[in-house]
């Protein structure tokens, strides 16, 4: 059985008609020569005939045949046998999906990760490693890659310590059936996990870092003061009100930043526009920071409790964020606040912390293994490297050498005869 | 050693190449391959290995008990008339090196060379469409000067006219003699088979030579071409691939008719091609005849 990978290119078969053309079109420059038994020479049949029968019929089919088999080529045929088959079911392609969840996993945790990964990378066919800390955007580019893997049986093998959330059985929905699926667990997860956040400027007028513990009961933060430190700079975030409320807005201003900021990006500028501000009508939104911080403010809890909403629109590389309240009115505070925790977002990661794992009953129930290689299976879109389109160019090579020394011996023919009718 | 044509057109002195051809031809041969009506008694002299035993005089060896032969001076009055074609279509080489007439010109020379040499007379008619040279038949080394000479300015052109070519040729014989015919016989009407007839009727020796290129036999075209007849200016569109096969049934069938043709009229066919030496050509004739072949 023969697959044809690019099956596109069969419309190149019209080129065919080129020579054949061309052919027909040569007898009507036939040569004159003078040949005295020229009344036993048969004369050529009626012009219907002659249309028919093309000049050199043997070098047409031999040029024919090397078109032919040039678009063969192209078409980039495979042919399917049950050697072949069995060749393509003893190699694997796999996917290593190594969890990069917890940077802070250490030299000796990330020689064990590397030898296991290495280890998976031996014994394939074709190895593809991917590092994520998000194992379900991981399965995706797994899948990408596996389509269009060489002729093999596809795998994916996923490295990691399977936090709780990490995965579900709805991740693997990304892969085709016939992908097999394993999970090497490369630790178990320690039972309490702590990790130190990044300080935070303007709470209580002072420096704090927060250290916080996760165990088997629940979240506890310990804060620490690091001194006054050095007066936060808030100017990347302007608060615009009528002029009798601007007042009442730079204390809302004051009384947000209390809480505490923290550090973030200097060039992300933010004005809040609060009714009777001056600020120029903006444009939608198509800065990507920008974008988050609008989803942000959008789901902000603050926002709800105080009952308003904020309209956040792009203008001169800033963020705005108008609030349809007054800068003097009580729900100023939050909505500023609500604006600063948007811009300079939480600083502890969603499973940095778990310590619960998913259950190896799961891992078992989600693994599965790598289908054989069909017949059917050989119309999916290949990374072939080596199709059998060679042969077909081997063909056309060889019949271009034909072609050559036909062209050649066919003038030398003419050349004697016009030598011969000359004389 | 081979005469090449090629080379022997060359030698703008047809006399020195026909003699080159006819030494080259009748070397090692025993005897003359033409006899004249009379031959006169000379001597006898002792019988030697090799001398034919035609010419052993068994009345003397009654006699004697020795074995004499028998010498004759021969006067032969052999007139010969060659009809050379000299019409367009002979002027073709094919995949030759040399036309069919420059050919025949020097087959021509050599034949009337080695007619002359046994002093037999030997004349020429050069014709196409119509009678281009003729010299009547005479014997003699400066009368054999003039007919080399007149075929060296002989040049091929027109159409033929085998027939009228015949009727004049035996108007010069003015008896029985020897008629050589060299042309490529493109011409079959039915004037030029009562010629021959006539020419068998009267008792002539015809010999005709049929001279053919090997490129005529076989058909040097495989693609489109337009065929163009030397003779008739007719041309035709013919495809040589498709043609190749009719083609040559045709030839074969028009070389066998000539073949039967003269069989039948009691000529002799000798078919040769521009590509064979030429001695050698005239040898393998000279030898059959010799021998007794075919006649």
């Amino acid at each position: 059985m023969i697959l044809w990978l690019a099956p596109a290119a069969f419309a190149a078969f019209a080129l065919l008609a080129g020579p054949l053309i061309a052919h027909l079109l040569a007898r009507r420059n036939a040569r004159r020569v003078i040949f005295p038994a020229a009344h036993f020479v048969p004369p050529a049949q009626a012009a219907a005939i002659r249309l028919r029968r093309p000049a050199d019929l043997a070098l047409l089919i031999v040029r024919l045949a090397i078109l032919s088999a040039a678009v063969l080529a192209a078409a980039q045929p495979l042919f399917v046998t049950r050697w072949n088959l069995s060749a393509w079911n003893a190699r694997i392609s796999r996917v290593v999906i190594v969890d990069t969840t917890g940077a802070d996993r250490g030299q000796h945790s990330s020689a064990v990760i590397d030898g296991l990964a290495a280890r998976e990378a031996v014994s394939a066919y074709v190895t593809q490693g991917i590092d994520t800390a998000d194992l379900r955007e991981g399965l995706q580019r797994a899948a990408n890659w596996l389509a269009f893997r060489p002729p093999s049986r596809g795998e994916v093998v996923v490295v990691s310590d399977f936090r709780r959330g990490a995965l579900d059985r709805d991740s693997f929905e990304v892969l085709p059936r016939d992908t097999g699926i394993r999970f090497i667990r490369w630790r178990s997860l320690p039972s309490e996990q702590t990790t130190t956040l990044k300080p935070i400027e303007g709470w209580r007028g002072g420096r704090w870092q927060a250290t916080a513990t996760v165990d088997k009961d629940g979240i506890r933060t310990d804060w620490a003061s690091l001194g006054r430190g050095q007066k936060e700079d808030q100017s990347w975030l302007t608060v615009l009100a009528a002029p009798a409320d601007a007042g009442a807005a730079a204390r809302a201003k004051t009384a947000a930043a209390s809480f505490g900021v923290a550090p973030g990006e200097a060039s992300h500028r933010c004005r809040v526009v609060f009714t009777g501000g001056d600020e120029a009508a903006g444009e939608p939104i198509r800065t990507p920071w920008m974008a988050r911080a609008a989803l942000v403010l959008r789901d902000s809890d603050l926002l709800r409790q105080a009952d308003v909403a904020v309209a956040a629109e792009e203008r001169g590389g800033a963020l705005i964020v108008r609030a349809p309240v007054s800068g003097s009115s009580a729900a100023a505070p939050a909505v500023v606040r609500a604006v600063m925790l948007a811009m300079r977002p939480a600083v502890i990661g969603g499973r940095e912390l778990e310590t619960a794992a998913i259950p190896d009953t799961d891992l078992a129930a989600w693994r599965r293994d790598p289908a054989a290689v069909t017949t059917s299976d050989m119309r999916r879109r290949w990374q072939l490297t080596d199709t059998d389109g060679r042969a077909f160019w081997a063909l056309a090579l060889v019949l271009l050498g034909i072609e050559s020394w036909m062209r050649r011996s066919r003038r030398r023919v003419v050349a004697q005869e016009a030598h011969a009718s000359a004389a | 050693m081979v005469l090449d044509p090629a080379a022997l057109a060359a030698i703008a002195d047809l006399e020195l190449v026909s003699k080159r051809i006819v030494d080259g031809t009748i070397s090692g041969l025993h005897r003359s391959p033409f006899h004249g009506y009379s031959a006169e008694f000379s001597q006898y002299r002792h019988y030697r290995p090799g001398d034919d035993l035609k010419y052993v005089d068994w009345k003397l060896f009654a006699r004697t008990d020795r074995l004499y032969t028998k010498q004759f001076r021969e006067t032969t009055n052999l007139a010969c008339q060659i009809a050379l074609d000299a019409s367009a279509s002979m002027d073709y080489a094919g995949e030759s090196t040399v036309t069919k007439f420059t050919y025949a010109r020097l087959l021509a020379g050599a034949f009337a060379h080695l007619v002359s040499r046994q002093g037999d007379a030997v004349g020429l008619v050069a014709y196409a469409d119509t009678l281009k040279q003729y010299l009547p038949s005479r014997g003699g080394q400066a009368h054999l000067r003039s007919l080399l000479l007149t075929l060296g300015r002989t040049e091929a052109g027109g159409r033929t006219n085998l027939a009228a070519a015949l009727a004049r040729t035996m108007d010069l014989l003015k008896r029985r003699g020897l008629v050589v015919v060299i042309s490529d016989l493109y011409d079959e009407r039915e004037e030029v088979e009562q010629a021959l007839r006539q020419a068998a009727h009267i008792g002539h020796e015809v010999i005709v030579f049929h001279v053919l290129s090997r490129a005529e036999v076989e058909l040097p075209f495989h693609d489109d071409v337009e065929v163009e007849d030397p003779e008739s200016g007719r041309v035709i569109l013919s495809n040589g691939a498709v043609a190749v096969r009719a083609y040559r049934e045709a030839i074969s069938a028009f070389l066998e008719r000539w073949r039967s043709r003269c069989a039948t009229y009691g000529l002799e066919y000798v078919r040769v091609f521009t590509e064979t030496p030429l001695d050698a050509a005239l040898r393998a004739y000279v030898r059959r005849r010799a021998l007794g072949g075919a006649a």
